[in-house]
């Protein structure tokens, strides 16, 4: 073996050894972190104004016939006079997934604070949604 | 045969140093993100933070640091380092580094220049160690000697840039990172927006810490060479450790030595290129290379890899 395949064999090594570490952690190495979701959900609301639920139309209390006589049928003041709907409201819920982040968007999130470690070990991304901190903490 | 012979007689003939600046200047514009590309996931190989608005790649020692405090392997920032060492050792801190660049700048001021001793080096390994590895594994990223927290490249190109924008954008009353429109457009959580809410935003000035380590570093690189480089620069302590079996490496000649000690007097670095030609304070500059007895190889080129002239004092 001639001196000069010799001299170049421990730098190539290292430089295959280089290049199988940027390729594992490019396309393999992934780590689990908390993620938080926010998702909009549409979700019904008491009316102030409806009646007690022992009262609403559809309640036991409303569906007893008078005096407990069943051949009176129902009693005489029927279903309620009014029926107040519910209110839709919108609200944004927050729900903590764990998700594994490939190494690629680790480094990209590290780069602005994005990834923090937890006391108990875990990493969480400090962002929700797709759009992270703008600037790096330090 | 033949082609080894010319190539290494090309490299001995040619004075690749004075055609540094310009190299240095075509990197620096790599750097900066001359496409818009923002490569944050990519790992750069030098020393030039993530922060910048300029910023092409992910800086290394920023990814070492902050996995470290993660507790994770960086895979991609070890493999980086790793292969650009293996191949040409530090010839990046001499040829592409940025700040390196900046200091060399610095060093052309016409003032009387003093060298550290050679073993003040050592101190790069104890800031790589220490502060690069060990406070953000132990501490995590908040603590206050966490490497990113004082790194004067981080506070000249990142947070120096970065809160001039803030500032002013408050003056001009447009939050950061959005257009004039976007700032007019009512929030999306349905809130109103208080009218003092981007001008009363808190500005993180940069610490009184991070501005003395830059301005102390500035201020000694105008009296001696590269002093971030050769005293404190983690990066620059793991691509010297590459020096001693990167494929390109400098050679020195014995055969060729008058005793001159040209080599030794052109080296700013403070090294001795007769007794061990790739130091560990080496960024390979080649400034060494105008005397005849050192030359740039690689391990395919004849010879020896090496020499030196222990006898010469």
């Amino acid at each position: 073996m001639s001196t000069a395949i010799r001299r170049a064999i421990f730098p190539l090594l290292l430089l295959l050894g280089a290049v199988a570490s940027i390729h594992y952690g490019a396309a393999y190495h992934s780590v689990p972190v908390l993620v938080e979701q926010e998702e909009e959900v549409e979700i019904d609301v008491p009316n102030p104004f409806a009646l007690p639920p022992g009262l609403a139309p559809d309640s036991p209390l409303a569906q007893t016939p008078p005096f407990g006589d069943p051949s009176l049928g129902p009693p005489p003041f029927g279903p309620a006079p009014f029926e107040v709907p519910a209110i839709k409201q919108v609200v944004t819920r927050v729900t903590q997934t764990t998700k594994e982040m490939p190494e690629p968007a680790l480094i990209r999130d590290v780069t602005v604070g994005g990834v923090v470690r937890l006391a108990s070990g875990e990493l969480k991304r400090t962002y929700s949604g797709d759009q992270g901190p703008s600037l790096c903490p330090t | 045969m033949a082609s080894m012979a010319k190539q290494k007689s090309f490299f001995h003939r040619a004075k690749l140093a004075r055609w540094r600046l310009w190299v240095q200047l075509g990197f620096l514009l790599a750097w900066l993100d001359p496409l818009l590309m923002r490569m944050q996931s990519v790992c750069g190989p030098v020393f030039h933070c993530y922060s910048c608005p300029l910023a092409t790649f992910a800086c290394p020692i920023g990814v070492l640091a902050q996995f470290s405090a993660l507790h994770v392997i960086p895979w991609i920032a070890l493999g980086t380092l790793l292969a650009v060492g293996a191949a040409v050792g530090s010839f990046v801190c001499g040829w592409a580094c940025p700040f390196g660049f900046l200091q060399d700048l610095l060093a052309r001021a016409a003032l009387p220049k003093f060298s550290l001793p050679a073993w003040t080096g050592v101190f790069r390994y104890l800031v790589l160690i220490a502060l690069v590895l060990a406070v953000p594994y132990w501490y995590g990223e908040a603590h206050e000697l966490f490497f990113c927290r004082l790194c004067p490249a981080g506070t000249l190109e990142g947070a120096i840039p970065n809160t001039a924008q803030l500032v002013l954008s408050r003056q001009v009353g447009v939050l950061p990172g959005a257009t004039e429109a976007e700032s007019a457009a009512p929030d999306p959580t349905g809130r109103d927006a208080a009218p003092e809410e981007g001008a009363g935003q808190e500005i993180p000035w940069p610490s009184r810490t991070r501005i003395a380590i830059l301005a102390a570093v500035l201020a000694a690189a105008l009296v001696t060479w590269r002093p971030w480089c050769t005293l404190l620069c983690p990066l620059g302590a793991i691509y010297a450790v590459c020096n001693r079996f990167s494929m390109v490496f400098m050679r020195f000649h014995p055969d060729r030595c008058r005793d001159c000690k040209v080599c030794r007097s052109l080296c700013r670095g403070g090294e001795r290129p007769e007794r061990r030609v790739d130091g560990l304070r080496c960024v390979r500059c080649m400034e060494c290379q105008q005397c005849q007895a050192v030359s740039v190889a690689t391990v395919f080129s004849p010879g020896e890899a090496t020499g030196s002239r222990p006898e010469i004092q």
